[in-house]
């Protein structure tokens, strides 16, 4: 019986420095472990919503999203939406249909969308983008 | 009076490999007779995966299908986004320029590298040797890094766009490509270097289903099944499209055709596209911007069809494409290779045991959501059927 | 003996004419599963799930999102989590895929097959809601439409980060029972 070729990679890999990310060790474990963070690239498709101060309300996202993951959804009282969107409508994304293909992303007239790298995006319960997008718009004075 | 004549009459038993099984990765029922250890008959039983693509296609508009053609199969989605792209191209009379050729040329060679890597880690896992599984799956997650750097995404890339690609690639990123695919130059050797001398992989890989070149012609196998059996046919050599003019590159045959050869042709033609790339990210040409703008493409199409082919990583793939004026396709028509491939693998079976069969199965790359789509209209009566594909098979054996 | 044979002619026709398919919808319809009750007890797995995999008619890319979330740069051993050999030993069922009519009977069969206490993670944009293939005519979008599901990890592919870090959230989850 034979001895496998692979067993000097074997020993080699023995006495070498683990080649594991120790993601996410920290927030699991009480213990201090020097963690890494996987090292993403930051233009790798994540997360991403509307900036309001550039949005017309035109809807071509919606139109052309291959998943139907986009709704037009009225600007609640509250907010004061810009002039250049005569019908106060804005696109909320809902992040469990999503496919990230980015076709929003690139077809949008006025490149109204922010893009990130976050994908950490796991929950029970069903998230959207509205409160994100709703966050780059100043409230409405008085009241 | 004692017995004369001792007739046995041998039973078989039938196993069900089913939908869900650990080894696995995808729904498929495949019925193994067997008597004894020995195989008689396999039938294959598909269907758990038809989604009814060609369908949807018909209520898309164009540029939608592109992101639903590359959801037909993740492994190989570059492939269906670029063939129907350039069915859409042809149709259009648009040409991409030279550098949106080049760069489309090191996506599709990209995911032809980490497709053969994950084959030929799913046949060592099956086999039993599960170190080299780990270590091969450990070197492959570099070039799913290099992917994620030329594309975005670690396995689809949505890249393709009529015109060109969507993304372009600085003297930045192109550096940190050609050192990777340079570190990983010397692993795959090793790797390659191993299954054709250790002895577990010899013992269980050659001579277990034998394809001789005539029933490869035969039953028309597609890929590295027919390569492996010394039957030169690539369609990057027949039809050129895309750049595989310009970059010099060979075919690959073995002549022994067994599940050895096989694996072994993945293992060359890993190696050539890896030279491939790297020559093409070296010469790359600079004759303009390869990303067209998205917003002016035109949305209407004139009427036609069109019919284009590509080699993805299991052999020839087309698509045909009809539109009627207006915004939808009219019909698209998907035809992968696993659908040749998987059909007619029922002759390599009868003959070897059972535990035989998984190394045959994994050593054609089967693809089982790339192959889910048969319809039968029935004309006279206008009625709908759709056909289960266990009874095309049984015609075949 | 008349009957008997009025009854063989019918159930033939029906068993050729009804496609199985509509037969699968329809038992698939018939009763979705209740979440079953979880004790004090349940915590205990929190120390090493262990995994059952099921592919429900996807495109293969959250399948070998999942395969890879087994090797060693991402180590879920470190967790205690492998992937079991069969339905009986396993304690989280993953699931990905949009699920076709077809096998959305196979896995409604699985999940009744799994001892409690059993949790399920659906994988994918497709898993969840349909994802692009929401309105084709052989897919009943979303695979909480068979079984109860209690974490959605979104993402086409899910990257095995984001796996990981899904599981480790469900677990966390566990704790505070």
């Amino acid at each position: 019986m034979g001895k496998p070729k692979i067993l000097k990679l074997i020993l080699k890999n023995f006495v070498s420095k683990p080649a594991t990310l120790h993601y996410p060790l920290k927030e699991y474990r009480v213990i201090k472990f020097p963690y890494e963070h996987t090292l993403i690239e930051e233009d790798a498709r994540g997360r991403h919503y509307a900036d309001l101060t550039k949005c017309t309300g035109c809807s071509l996202c919606k139109l052309d999203c291959p998943a139907d993951a986009i709704e037009m959804i009225p600007i609640p009282e509250g907010y004061e939406a810009p002039k250049i969107n005569p019908r106060k409508i804005y696109p909320v994304v809902n992040y469990f249909r999503c496919v990230f293909c980015y076709r929003c992303v690139t077809i949008c007239p006025v490149n109204a969308y922010i893009t990130t790298s976050e994908y950490r995006l796991a929950s029970p319960e069903s998230i959207d983008s509205s409160q994100l997008s709703l966050s780059t718009l100043k409230k409405a004075s008085g009241g | 009076m004692g017995a004369k004549k001792v007739i046995e009459v041998p039973y078989v038993v039938e196993l069900p490999v089913g939908p869900q099984h650990p080894a696995l990765h995808e729904p498929l029922l495949l019925k193994a007779y067997a008597e004894g250890e020995e195989i008689v008959k396999v039938e294959i039983n598909t269907g758990y995966n038809h989604r009814g693509i060609e369908k949807l296609a018909e209520r898309n508009n164009f540029y939608r299908n592109i992101f639903i053609c590359g959801r037909v199969c993740g492994i190989c989605n570059t492939v269906h986004a670029n063939c129907y792209t350039r069915a859409l191209e042809y149709l259009l009379g648009v040409e991409p320029n030279n550098r949106a050729k080049y760069l489309r040329v090191v996506a599709m060679e990209f995911e032809r590298i980490h497709s053969h890597m994950l084959i030929n880690a799913i046949m060592a896992e099956i086999l039993g040797f599960d170190s080299l599984f780990m270590n091969m799956m450990l070197d492959r997650e570099r070039i799913m890094k290099a992917k994620e750097i030329l594309t975005g995404n670690r396995v689809i890339g949505d890249y393709m766009m009529v015109g060109g690609v969507r993304r372009d690639v600085d003297e930045v990123k192109r550096d940190k490509l050609i050192k990777l695919l340079k570190q990983l130059r010397p692993r795959v050797e090793y790797y390659k270097k191993l299954f054709i001398e250790d002895e577990t992989i010899l013992k269980r890989l050659v001579d277990t289903g034998l394809l001789s070149r005539v029933n490869a012609t035969k039953y028309s196998f597609v890929g590295p099944v027919a390569r492996g059996s010394n039957v030169r046919i690539d369609v990057r050599a027949s039809d050129k499209y895309d750049a595989y003019g310009d970059i010099p590159w060979n075919v690959i045959t073995y002549k022994e055709g067994d599940s050895w050869a096989r694996m072994m042709v993945r293992w060359d033609e890993t190696l050539e596209a890896i030279d491939m790339c790297i020559y093409a990210l070296e010469h790359l040409p600079s004759d303009g911007n390869p990303v067209p703008d998205e917003r002016r493409l035109p949305r209407k199409f004139p009427e036609g069809e069109s019919y284009a082919r590509v080699e993805a990583q299991r052999g020839e793939l087309t698509y045909y494409v009809m539109s009627t004026g207006g915004v939808n396709p009219y019909r698209v028509k998907i035809r992968t290779p696993s659908f040749l491939n998987v059909i007619h693998s029922a002759i390599l079976y009868p003959g070897y045991s059972i535990a035989d069969l998984p190394v045959i199965f994994v050593s054609l790359d089967p693809c089982i959501a790339c192959m889910e789509r048969v319809a039968v209209v029935d004309v006279d009566e206008g009625r709908r059927r759709l056909v289960r594909l266990k009874d095309l098979a049984k015609g075949v054996y | 003996m008349v009957v008997k044979y009025l009854f063989l002619i019918l159930y033939d026709i029906v068993d050729r004419r009804l496609f199985s398919i509509d037969r699968c919808i329809f038992m698939v319809e018939q009763s979705k599963p209740m979440r079953p009750p979880l004790s004090g007890t349940a915590k205990i797995i929190r120390y090493t799930p262990w995994l059952v995999h099921f592919n429900t008619g996807a495109c293969n890319g959250c399948d070998i999102e999942v395969l890879a979330a087994l090797t060693p740069l991402y180590d879920p051993e470190r967790f205690g989590i492998k992937l079991a050999p069969s339905i009986r030993h396993g304690d989280i069922l993953v699931v990905t895929g949009a699920v076709t009519k077809k096998a959305g009977e196979r896995l409604k069969r699985l999940y009744e097959q799994m001892p409690n206490p059993k949790f399920v993670i659906a994988v994918g944009a497709c898993a969840i809601d349909g994802g692009v293939f929401h309105n084709a005519y052989n897919v009943l979008a979303g695979v909480d439409k068979v079984i109860p599901v209690d974490m959605y990890i979104p993402g086409c592919p899910a990257r095995p980060e984001a796996i990981l870090d899904g599981i480790v959230k469900l677990l966390k989850k566990l704790e505070e029972l």
